[in-house]
């Protein structure tokens, strides 16, 4: 009997918590018990980055992490990071789980990784303090806090949007002491970390989907026979299924919550207008990495 | 012998110095960045990163004088209950186990640095490798400051224990910790 | 193995290895003989441990305080407070304490505090007939003030360690920081009357509208940080970056006591300082790893949950246990361990995590003036010139009056919470 120690950096009740419960419950199912999941939630066993970092060096056996640090590791991923890259929902889960995101994945396991399966956070959406966003006008000359991630800042720089990299437990009270008027995350962050206390205004501009992964140890998986290895896919695929059922379901049922609790909330949005507006910041990437991938995220069936 | 000590109190300073000038690249950056939210409204991508760097140089590099100089934070009673022949051996363990550690720090330090030279120090788009390096360089000046310090203490050039109250070493030592 | 690290750690702390060093050793146990874990993840965790942005405000405001104390703040504070509490019986002793509020407030560190303050004030009250283990322990009591009154590196500690607002802790800790001095400042009024200390305290002391003009840049340094952050403008690291220019503006220009040739020095300082305090938190990110991974803590949490079936017996209980740990173990190592462990606990007694911070800052700042490891105990013996065994029945008066203010912190939330929930 072996112990999978797996960690992820938000809260024992969260859409990734959820998707250890799944992944736990079906690696116990598939190898009869031998293998035992212990879930390390709230960043316990340290942040993103060094997580990653973690599994490379055997400190951990399995990471779910949202794409933001992967691209250190794996530069072929900052690709997902790029805003409008996905219509909704289904085009995101289309492609990431067909054979684009199987090759990408392949790339995370040329770099001393092995990557299980995609799973995600969900779109992420703006709120702020000063008005209602409907366009990119809208928008422009607001401070919002985004996360440290070069794609992210310059697509809002394209919106003449300041965006300002905080740490997120002083984010509360920036917004509430107006140091920014704004920020942008997933429904779940907004809903859980009680932002619409302090915020009025909620776009649903899901100007970027936030995908997240399930990587493992090499370290472990060294150790694994071929039929063991397929379990641990296996699992994290279920795993992977549990959390975009929640996230679907927060999707709209956090919408509605966030009405109750008295936050304005733009829905109709055009998001062409949006993705006409940051499209020049995709020379970001595009410079560095070639728009190979980015044509065939966009030619895909899905 | 002598020429050993005065080597390696030249590295101890040597290293020191080089920790000043990485702790003001750190205010700089630091405050830097302020000014960029504030004063430019445009804030900068690198400067938070070169700030947490420069400082984790800074740390890793005044380790030696730390050691050197005995500004490191103990427990000190021993000190005033282990008579002062029993000193020696205090010091000796003591000295061993700082030795023990500032090893690991080098072995694995090395080994950390070429195992993450690939990936990406996100920001200034060097491998963070040049961060790791930080660990094992200051291990490395750590050591010749330990073995300089017991020298000093063996031969009875320093005294003995953690006595330092001369006015020179109490102002270094000033600001200790929280 | 937790046991073995915890024997290892105990063994080492008493035989006088350094604290981080004794910290990384016991992991290094740990690892290599009851784990199957690598040995890489020592330096690993070690920087992991201090690459974090919000850390950067410790050496900062270590930067800052050293600037104030030697670009002439420190003499400029003495003569405000002594024109404040100068005039009483006693009133030498007021002025320390008095002092020590006002420097901790452009100080971090509560060491820091012991060597700007107590250089002055410890060769003063001896020379007023104090008994010298009696002056170094009023030195040694007040300059914990120096970790309540924001800025301060253990509630930053807190914050990281826990994902608390910096900026409501730092609001948080003004109100018991006030209460301690408030307390410190009764007794030594009352002692100095019965003992008849202090009685030539009057002596040489200017009016307090000449000091307060002397001193005014440096009593606005806090008005800046402080009105900084609670107005929006800057987070809390940053003030601490605003509050080093603002020192060297202070000490250079203003006062004009800050030159380059003490410019070293105080880099040189501030370098050692900042690094011993680093060296701690790295050893202790490692440890807490270590500590995580192997369950303890939900260990731990659901034992605690079962034993205190409420709140005041829970908080009596992390009271007992802090202050027993405060007296062995640095302040930073224990935040970084501990935090993280009792504060979800306490968030589900429906404690408020940052009223619990400054439960457990002032717990261990108590710690910071007991033997045998407490480091304003070291500082003030240093200034003082004498050793610790002696300033101990002294000391003890002083320990009771600062613990009778955690309990009141304790268990009168509003000591803490009032301000935080008047401003935000
Ligand atoms: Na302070
Ligand atoms: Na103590």
């Amino acid at each position: 009997q072996q112990t999978i120690t797996v960690g992820h950096s938000i809260s024992d009740d969260s859409h990734y918590s959820v998707g250890v419960d799944a992944f736990a419950e079906k690696l116990d199912e598939l190898s009869d018990g031998a293998f035992t999941v212990d879930e390390k939630p709230a960043g316990a066993l340290g942040g993103e980055r060094d997580m990653i970092e973690g599994l490379q060096i055997g400190t951990l056996d399995a990471v779910i992490t949202s794409t933001g640090p992967l691209g250190n590791f794996v530069p072929e991923t900052y690709v997902l990071d790029l805003p409008f890259l996905f219509e909704d929902y289904a085009h995101a889960r289309c492609v990431l789980d067909g054979e684009i995101g199987q090759d990408l994945l392949d790339k995370v396991g040329e770099n001393d990784l092995v990557g299980l399966a995609w799973t995600e956070n969900g779109f992420r959406h703006m709120t702020n303090n000063v008005r209602e966003i409907h366009t990119p006008e809208d928008a422009a000359g607001l401070k919002v806090r985004t996360m440290e991630n070069e794609m992210h800042m310059a697509a809002f720089e394209e919106m003449d949007v300041q965006p300002t990299p905080m740490a997120f437990p002083e984010l509360f009270t920036a917004l509430q002491q107006g140091t920014v008027d704004g920020q942008e995350n997933p429904i779940s962050v907004i809903l859980t970390s009680n932002m619409w206390e302090v915020q009025d205004h909620l776009s649903l501009t899901g100007h970027v989907y936030s995908p997240a992964i399930m990587l493992a140890s090499p370290v472990l998986w060294d150790g694994l026979s071929e039929e063991e290895r397929g379990w641990f896919v296996e699992a994290a695929q279920a795993g992977a299924e549990a959390t975009r059922d929640m996230v679907s379901r927060l999707e709209t049922e956090g919408v509605e919550e966030l009405k109750e609790k008295g936050m304005t909330v733009v829905e109709d949005i055009d998001t062409s207008v949006f993705q006409e507006a940051v499209e020049p910041s995709y020379s970001t990437y595009t410079d560095e990495h070639g728009s190979e991938m980015l044509e065939r995220i966009r030619n895909s069936d899905c | 012998m002598q020429r050993f000590l005065r080597a390696a109190d030249f590295t101890t300073r040597l290293a020191l110095v080089v920790s000043v000038m990485m702790l003001i690249i750190a205010v700089a950056t630091g405050f830097y960045q302020v000014l960029t939210r504030f004063v430019f409204n445009a804030p900068s991508t690198w400067s938070e990163v070169l700030t947490r760097s420069a400082m984790i140089w800074s740390v890793f590099l005044a380790m030696a004088a730390c050691f050197r100089w005995g500004y490191m934070m103990a427990v000190e009673v021993i000190y005033q209950l282990v008579p002062k022949r029993g000193l020696v051996l205090v010091e000796a363990f003591v000295g061993l186990a700082c030795l023990l550690v500032l090893w690991i720090l080098l072995y694995y330090g090395i080994a950390m640095t070429l195992r993450v030279s690939s990936q990406t120090l996100s920001g200034l788009y060097i491998s963070i490798a040049w961060i790791y390096a930080a660990i094992p360089v200051g291990a490395a000046f750590s050591i010749l400051a330990v073995l300089a310090r017991l020298l000093a203490q063996f031969t009875g050039r320093e005294e003995l224990g953690r006595v330092r109250e001369t006015a020179a070493e109490t102002e270094g030592r000033e600001g200790g910790s929280a | 193995m937790n046991l073995a690290i915890a024997i290892s750690l105990v063994v080492l702390f008493a035989l006088g290895v350094p604290v981080a060093i004794s910290i990384v050793l016991a992991s290094v146990i740990g690892i290599e003989f009851f784990s199957r874990l690598p040995l890489l993840m020592v330096p690993q965790r070690m920087l992991v441990g201090i690459d974090s942005f919000p850390l950067m405000a410790i050496p900062f405001f270590i930067l800052a305080g050293n600037l104030m104390a030697t670009g002439g703040v420190s003499e400029r504070l003495v003569d405000v407070a002594k024109s404040v509490v100068g005039g009483l019986q006693g009133g030498l002793a007021m002025t320390c304490v008095l002092t020590c509020m006002m420097f901790a407030a452009v100080s971090g560190s509560s060491v820091a505090t012991t060597f700007a303050i107590g250089s002055i004030l410890i060769p003063a009250m001896v020379r007023h007939d104090y008994p010298k283990p009696l002056a170094a322990s009023i030195q040694a009591s007040s300059s914990e003030l120096g970790v309540l009154i924001p800025p301060s590196i253990p509630l930053i500690l807190y914050g990281v360690s826990t994902d608390t607002s910096i900026g409501r802790l730092f609001i948080a800790g003004i109100g018991p920081g006030l209460l301690v001095g408030g307390a410190l400042l009764t007794f030594l009024y009352i002692f100095c009357r019965i003992r008849g200390y202090g009685l030539r305290d009057r002596e040489d002391r200017s009016s307090f509208p000449r000091a307060f003009r002397r001193a005014w840049a440096a009593l606005l340094m806090p008005v800046v940080v402080i009105g900084g952050i609670y107005g929006g403008v800057f987070t809390p690291t940053e003030a601490s970056a605003v509050a080093v220019v603002y020192a060297l503006i202070v000490g250079g220009l203003v006062y004009r006591e800050l030159g380059w040739q003490n410019l070293w020095p105080v880099l040189r300082k501030s370098a050692i300082s900042t690094a011993t305090v680093m060296l701690i938190i790295a050893a202790a990110a490692l440890f807490s790893f270590l500590i995580s991974r192997s369950g303890l803590p939900s260990q731990i949490a659901g034992w605690v949950t079962e034993v205190f079936d409420n709140p005041v017996s829970f908080l009596l209980a992390v009271n007992v246990m802090l202050l027993i740990i405060g007296m062995f173990v640095e302040t930073s190592a224990a935040i970084l361990v501990l935090a993280p462990i009792f504060t979800p606990i306490a968030v589900q007694y429906g404690i408020d995590p940052v009223h619990f911070g400054l439960i457990v800052v002032v717990n261990l700042a108590l710690g910071m003036f007991t033997p045998p490891l407490g480091v304003n105990l070291f500082a003030a013996c240093a200034v003082a010139n004498l050793s610790i065994d002696r300033l101990i029945p002294w000391l003890m008066r002083f320990v009771l009056v600062v613990l009778a203010c955690l309990m009141a912190i304790t268990y009168m939330p509003w000591i803490s919470m009032g301000l935080v929930d008047l401003l935000y």
